[in-house]
């Protein structure tokens, strides 16, 4: 039997009394234990630890909106770890479908940004510096490398001591952030 | 990237449980009983299949007369076996955290069509009185008296928490496959024992692959 059978039986039956500070221990601790079944589990998925954390709020969720559903003559942690299984390939299938179509979508967004304006290479490149500042050092340095200097996404990655996979990511987020940047600016 | 690192707690989560726990106490579980609103399920999946086997092919001639007879109680006991079997499949691949015993469920109908189809005296032989016609009549309507039986016990699983939903589509199948089943018998004019035992279980996992494929997308919460 699972550690966490008797501590958590009792919250969720406490639950069932109406007692939301117990409940809400419960669901502290088991969203505690799920973040580290998470990053444990799918390391090798290279999951952020926000899209891990939306798999937590997901399995959460799950659980609460089922709650009344756990027949309490019967053993929760199974219950429990059925639901959190089913919930976790369910995100995690969501997120590789998201991470094919960021992977796809970047490119192009890339050269709209950058490539399109025939000014010369130096002008560009300031452009390119005075709009990077916004960012974190690692963001700006991968940016620099992909856009100004012109790296393809393997160089880069190799030149950063990352993958290319986790550099597209980077990438993916500097843009939003960028974009983000220049709505904000434009609203003022 | 490590905005919040292992361990750590994000503040989107925090709100979250906050939000949660304010709702304990309010689960919602009115309405009738789960196990009682599932049986009405199989009720209405076992009259919708008798109702397309009298439709479509009708009670054979004469089913008053063989009523209460081996011929009749022998094919009806088969099947109420296996729809026992997958009965309790069903019902544990909609609890979570119970393991479904496919072997064990299904043994005593197995047991009981073999030694049915060893030991039979009839002489009907294995592919039916008119072969081929026989066996593609007793597929096709057992399939098609099956189909309305698989929507509503899939209904009825959506109800529970289906956790693994290829293998809980393919219970519900064959928990529908032996509904149609049950209900052929007033339509099957093969009497063999080995017919029975061969054909109706293969039209039972006809039916339990159609549940299998559609398992994923019509059970999925």
């Amino acid at each position: 039997m699972s550690m966490h059978e008797i501590p958590w039986r009792e919250g969720l039956l406490a639950e069932r009394r109406g007692d939301a500070m117990a409940y809400e221990a419960f669901l502290r601790d088991f969203a505690a234990s799920m973040r580290r079944i998470v990053a444990m589990r799918l390391r090798r998925l290279r999951l952020t630890a926000d899209e891990a954390e939306d798999v937590v709020q997901e399995v959460l969720i799950a659980v609460h909106a089922r709650r009344a559903e756990w027949d309490a003559g019967r053993p929760l942690v199974p219950w429990l770890n059925a639901i959190a299984r089913y919930k976790t390939i369910d995100a995690v299938r969501r997120l590789r479908r998201q991470a094919r179509g960021r992977v796809d979508l970047s490119e192009e967004e890339w050269s709209a940004i950058f490539v399109a304006e025939e000014s010369g290479r130096e002008h560009h490149a300031m452009d390119v510096e005075s709009l990077i500042v916004v960012l974190p050092p690692g963001q700006q340095a991968a940016v620099r490398a992909v856009a100004i200097e012109g790296a393809s996404h393997r160089e880069a990655a190799d030149r950063l001591g990352t993958t290319e996979g986790a550099l597209r990511v980077t990438l993916h987020r500097s843009l939003k952030r960028l974009m983000a940047a220049v709505r904000q600016g434009d609203g003022q | 990237m490590t905005r919040h690192a292992a361990g750590g707690r994000s503040p989107g989560t925090d709100e979250l449980v906050r939000r949660l726990a304010r709702e304990a106490g309010h689960a919602a579980s009115r309405g009738p009983p789960r196990n009682l609103v599932f049986a009405g399920f199989v009720a209405a999946a076992l009259g919708a299949s008798v109702l397309v086997v009298l439709a479509m092919i009708g009670a054979r001639a004469d089913l008053p007369a063989i009523a209460g007879s081996w011929i009749l109680l022998f094919k009806v006991t088969g099947m109420l076996l296996l729809a026992v079997g997958g009965l309790r499949l069903v019902r544990a691949a909609m609890t979570p955290g119970t393991e479904p015993h496919p072997i064990s469920a299904l043994a005593p109908a197995a047991v009981f069509l073999a030694l049915s189809a060893v030991l039979d005296r009839s002489g009907v032989p294995p592919a039916g009185a008119r072969p081929l016609l026989s066996a593609l009549l007793c597929l096709g309507g057992i399939t098609l008296a099956a189909l309305p039986a698989l929507g509503l016990t899939l209904l009825a699983m959506r109800r529970g928490i289906p956790t693994r939903l290829g293998r809980a589509g393919l219970y519900a199948g064959l928990l529908a496959g032996a509904i149609g089943a049950l209900a052929y018998t007033l339509a099957c004019v093969n009497d063999g024992a080995a017919f029975v035992a061969l054909w109706y279980p293969l039209a039972v996992l006809t039916v339990a692959g159609i549940g299998a494929a559609l398992g994923p997308r019509a059970l999925a919460w």
